[in-house]
């Protein structure tokens, strides 16, 4: 016969439940830690209840209040404009059908305002516009020459670079726009053969959406030429231009089927690029390249992404994130998802980051934020139909989560 | 299932080793035959239902725009049925005041509704109704302090306290509808399954408040106990920086965690025995006693 102590019994039993209590205490105080500022992290899709309505994000830019400004395309080709605030909720829309084929790059007035090249409809002038955060658009400049504009990039002392396709003439015309808005550089590309068609796809979203795009070079403060990403003689391919505007040397693509889908100038005639070769896309995080040169982009070295879709839109920038200078290449998997690859920039693979899922996600542009994140901007389909714009923010803690 | 696995080894070494260190301390305090309302000590098993219903402090959604719903449904209590099984221990201080611990297994469960539709300019529509469920799985440690009221062999009490839960999973099934009438079909439904582990998205920490009252009833040595609890989550169980962090559940179902606290009601019953006067085991086989004897 033996018989129970009940003392020991509840001894026992308490000491035993006092310790694992004592023990996930100290693992598990995380309640007093579950705080996070609304506004460094989201994920947004700006929907609404029309089956016909369609999106396609052009820039965005963040905006003095914290929250951004989107430049969109709604409907294949009016203007759209959305504001989001800090928390990325929608603050306002709107649509003006006065204005077709809007392109990025935006830009910051010193107002604050935004600034974009637009079409007006009925006389098929580029036109430069601004809009303040309180929805309010002003005409500022309508210029002469009757084109179709394919894109634009500040320069860094206020002025523009503006790219467009004379459709009567069959050319593309690269301009340098001062600050005041006066045209004071204009140089034509012809690409010798009929590339209306091509033109056409990537103006109306109907096909390859070709990497046209304009960009400065500087040593330091100090600009040495410019690049233009343009169709010239057969084939698409990177022009660049002295400061003086005389044309140097250039980067020629393989037809229309080869080139460079995304270039950045870094320092010291060093440049981080991507290019595509018919279905395939290549990184090449840092090379160097003498501007005075024609070469192929075929010899440019470079890895192979398998991950990225055919044609897909890179968007290739430079941040500096938890103190690191960081390269960020953005586009769109082969499944539909958006992805972001850190490099630094001397070409040494730190991470990358996947966002969306199920359904489509395209990448269109993304931004470096006040606040050290990242903003990205997409489209996708809700539903798996319904083009929309979509936005996410990450944290530098997020992505300094994702670096090496 | 590993975790839940672990939990119940855990508890269940836990008490059978306290059960074989006593046991084998013998020469210790013999018990004797007592009396039910003499015992000081209790130990027991308590299983049965829970009821929740949160309560939202920040509701979010993955979508923004002008003239959108896009606060969820959240489903009555009454469709949010859980289940808990657990030890009790306790200690009465009087003949009217104790205290017990009853370390549980919860599971918790609650679901909610989003609904998105679009339209053209001719009547047609999809609509689209997500159905999310959260199952969430707890090891609650709940403490209580008892009043009594002595009715003969019955004793209604009240009682309150506090409970601290640790997040050992969570799972969440979703549901989607679609009622599309753009296919050329007056009426299309198409319906799919998810599931996914969504454990990350919530804390591991619960905190909680409790409220309740009950009723015992000794049946020979035994006291058999019926209860009703009213639990209220003091905190946020939302991992606010795992919000985004799913791109399967935000980007693709669409889904956002709320900030929300669980407010539960909890249904059980419960088996007790005095561990100082009626466990009184024969090493021969003896039979426990079954005589009772009143105190004075």
């Amino acid at each position: 016969m033996f018989s129970i102590s009940y003392f020991s019994l509840i001894n026992n039993f308490c000491s035993g439940l006092f310790i694992i209590l004592i023990f996930f205490l100290f693992t598990h105080c995380d309640i007093k830690k579950n705080e996070i500022k609304p506004e460094s992290s989201f994920a947004k899709i700006y929907n609404n209840e029309k089956i016909e309505g369609s999106f396609y994000p052009i820039d965005l830019k963040q905006t003095s209040d914290g929250g951004f400004l989107v430049l969109a395309a709604a409907n294949l080709w009016d203007t759209y404009l959305l504001k989001i605030n800090s928390k990325g909720e929608q603050e306002w829309d709107t649509t003006i059908t006065s204005i077709v084929n809007p392109i990025g790059d935006l830009s910051i007035s010193n107002n604050g305002s935004l600034r974009f090249f637009g079409m007006d409809k009925l006389s098929r002038q580029i036109t430069l516009l601004e809009i303040s955060q309180d929805k309010n658009l002003n005409e500022l400049k309508r210029f002469s020459f009757t084109t179709t504009a394919l894109s634009s990039s500040p320069t860094p002392n206020g002025g523009y670079l503006l790219l467009s396709y004379n459709y009567d003439k069959g050319k593309t015309f690269f301009h340098i726009i001062s600050p005041v808005f006066e045209t004071i550089y204009e140089q034509e590309y012809d690409p010798l053969e009929d590339v209306t068609d091509k033109i056409d796809a990537h103006v109306y979203r109907r096909g390859i959406s070709y990497p046209f795009f304009t960009g400065t070079i500087l040593n330091g403060n100090t600009t040495v030429g410019y690049y233009v990403n343009v169709f010239y003689e057969y084939r698409i391919a990177l022009q660049f231009i002295d400061a003086g505007g005389l044309p140097a040397g250039k980067l020629d693509g393989y037809s229309y089927r080869g080139g460079l889908s995304s270039f950045l100038p870094l320092a010291n005639n060093q440049f981080a690029l991507s290019r595509f070769a018919f279905e395939e896309n290549f990184f090449t995080p840092n090379v160097p390249i003498n501007i005075e040169d024609i070469q192929s982009v075929s010899k440019l070295n470079g890895k192979q992404i398998y991950d990225i879709s055919a044609y897909a839109k890179v968007v290739l920038k430079k941040a500096i994130i938890g103190g690191r200078d960081i390269l960020i290449y953005g586009s769109t998997t082969k499944n539909n998802r958006i992805i972001l690859y850190f490099y630094t920039p001397t070409g040494e693979y730190l991470g990358q980051k996947y966002l969306g899922a199920v359904f489509p996600y395209e990448l269109f542009n993304f931004i470096h934020t006040n606040d050290g994140g990242l903003a990205i901007l997409g489209k996708t389909f809700v539903a798996g139909r319904f083009p929309r714009v979509c936005l996410f923010k990450l944290s530098s803690e997020e992505i300094g989560g994702i670096l090496k | 299932m590993i975790l839940k696995k672990q939990v119940f080894i855990l508890l269940t070494l836990f008490v059978f080793t306290s059960f074989l260190k006593v046991a084998d301390s013998k020469g210790q305090q013999k018990l004797t035959e007592g009396d039910m309302d003499a015992s000081k000590w209790w130990m027991g098993i308590k299983t049965g239902a829970n009821f929740t219903s949160p309560q939202i402090i920040v509701p979010y959604s993955v979508f923004s725009g002008e003239n959108l719903t896009l606060e969820k449904s959240y489903s009555g209590s009454l469709q949010n049925k859980g289940f808990q099984i657990g030890i009790l221990a306790g200690h009465a201080f009087t003949n009217f005041l104790s205290v017990t611990i009853q370390p549980s297994y919860f599971i918790y469960s609650y679901s909610y509704q989003a609904n998105y539709n679009w339209i053209d300019t001719v009547g047609n529509k999809i609509d689209l109704n997500f159905n999310y469920q959260q199952i969430l799985y707890y090891l609650d440690i709940p403490l209580f302090v008892r009043f009594y009221y002595k009715l003969g062999k019955f004793q209604p009490f009240i009682q309150g306290g506090g409970y601290y839960g640790i997040l050992l999973n969570g799972r969440k099934n979703i549901s989607i509808e679609e009622n599309n009438t753009l296919s050329g079909a007056a009426y299309d439904f198409t319906e799919t399954k998810k599931t996914f582990n969504n454990k990350n998205l919530f804390l591991k920490s619960l905190l909680g408040w409790t409220l309740g009252a009950g009723l015992t009833y000794d049946i020979e040595w035994f006291r058999i106990g019926f209860e009703v609890n009213y639990r209220g989550g003091l905190n946020n169980i939302t991992n606010v920086k795992n919000r985004f962090s799913e791109n399967n559940l935000v980007s693709g179902v669409y889904d956002l965690m709320d900030d929300l606290k669980l407010r539960n009601t909890e249904v059980s019953l419960s088996v007790a025995v005095p561990l100082d006067n009626l466990v009184h085991v024969s090493r021969s086989g003896g039979k426990p006693s079954k005589k009772r004897k009143r105190a004075n």
